[in-house]
């Protein structure tokens, strides 16, 4: 990889692994520990996609201006490129997590045409606590994306709020990441586990389950 | 599960000294799986075994000891295992107070060597921090200062959390106060780790501004 797509932040470097989970208790922490990442983004010229809460998209975009982008111009200009949830995640009030892959890697394939060298990807996750067909397959869809995203240069960044989350999301969310972003702080993450071996213990937990509930 | 049936083994210094495990589980089950041969090895090895378990489960977690070939009568009668009731230790008076328990646990510790027993393994379940009582909101708190006991000694003390369970912001902050940890039956050293000083510093922030915001209001 190029040293001009080098990504620092959070007390780390990023290397070859660029598919991250970010744990936060609040908005607040959240900006505090991505400013630089958003900031360096902008300053160098990459194109900046975030799909954020609907509920968080003004805080979040006062939070940018405050760390010294210019979001309005960003926005005009195509750089700075916010989409909610309904029209990515949720498109057609449905989780599809196939669709929802092919999005992602061609929102990445876009960048390079469009004239931007990187993409920083930024997502907001709480969109799998809502009430809608398919959002039980977040954890297999966040295993999968790790078969895409090392095709790519660009950082990926999924957001989990933990006070809304239930601790054995977050553990198999912190398993399908090759680096988490946990208590401000980037680390290369040793709980990973590849896809392959995530979706065959996937099967495996679904069976257990089924022959449990045949049994009863 | 295939996937997570690897038992966890503690060669020798593989640890890089660190002792103060915390183990996510989805299941008893699971916990059996993966800490069933530590357990055994303990045994075999003449090593004490302490165990704090929620009074509910005593017996599916002595029937769980005798499956995996331990011979628990013997071992209870003659004191190479102790099995303690929440309520007989962080949960004793009705309320959590981790300044005594802090004490109480290093006296545990103390004591294996007293008896003959040059290792104690402690294994705790966790669940007791669910239980309404006051004082439990310290888990966290504790949990970090058992930092400072832990490496006085040679004794491995693991901490299990039942994912089911707890919240996602405790179990992050369990995370992050231990160097060792079991997740998805695999025993690594965790770089999350956060070292006591600092994180009774970051503990300390958290509280003055939360009270300064409930202040504002």
């Amino acid at each position: 990889m190029a040293t001009s797509h080098s990504v620092q932040f959070a007390g780390g470097t990023l290397g070859r692994q660029r598919h991250i989970c970010a744990f936060f208790n609040s908005i607040g922490e959240e900006h505090r520990v991505l400013r630089p990442f958003f900031k360096d983004g902008f300053d160098r010229g990459e194109k900046a996609t975030h799909i954020v809460d609907p509920d968080n998209r003004d805080e979040h975009l006062k939070r940018l201006a405050e760390a010294g982008i210019d979001v309005q111009r960003a926005m005009d200009t195509g750089q700075l490129e916010l989409r909610p949830w309904r029209e990515t995640y949720l498109r057609g009030d449905r989780f599809d997590q196939d669709a929802m892959v092919a999005l992602i890697e061609q929102i990445l394939q876009s960048g390079p045409p469009a004239g931007y060298a990187l993409t920083r990807l930024v997502a907001h996750m709480e969109w799998a606590l809502l009430d809608k067909p398919g959002v039980d397959d977040l954890v297999e869809y966040e295993t999968r994306l790790n078969y895409v995203l090392p095709k790519y240069d660009d950082p990926v960044i999924c957001t989990y709020d933990l006070s809304k989350f239930g601790a054995t999301v977050a553990m198999d969310i912190m398993r399908t990441h090759p680096v988490v972003i946990i208590g401000g702080i980037l680390q290369e993450n040793p709980f990973f586990v590849p896809p392959d071996q995530f979706l065959l213990e996937l099967r495996e937990q679904r069976s257990v389950r089924k022959s449990a509930a045949t049994a009863n | 599960m295939a996937t997570q049936s690897h038992p966890i083994h503690f060669p020798a210094g593989s640890l890089g000294g660190q002792r103060h495990i915390c183990a996510f589980f989805n299941s008893s089950d699971e916990e059996h799986r993966v800490l069933g041969s530590f357990i055994k090895e303990g045994f075999d090895k003449g090593d004490k075994a302490f165990h704090l378990v929620n009074p509910d489960q005593r017996e599916d977690h002595l029937k769980r000891l005798v499956a995996s070939g331990i011979n628990v009568q013997k071992a209870m009668e003659n004191g190479q295992l102790e099995v303690r009731h929440w309520q007989d230790a962080p949960l004793r008076g009705g309320r959590f107070d981790q300044d005594s328990w802090l004490d109480s646990f290093e006296k545990v510790l103390q004591s294996g060597p007293a008896t003959g027993y040059a290792q104690t393994r402690f294994l705790a379940h966790m669940e007791w921090a669910l239980v309404d009582l006051p004082g439990v909101e310290d888990l966290i708190e504790f949990e970090t200062r058992v930092n400072y006991v832990v490496p006085k000694y040679e004794d491995i003390v693991i901490c299990a959390y039942d994912l089911s369970k707890f919240s996602a912001s405790v179990v992050m902050d369990a995370l992050r106060t231990h160097p060792v940890v079991i997740i998805g039956g695999i025993l690594q050293e965790n770089p999350f780790f956060v070292p006591p000083d600092q994180f009774l510093l970051e503990l300390r922030e958290q509280r003055s501004v939360r009270k300064r915001a409930a202040a504002a209001n």
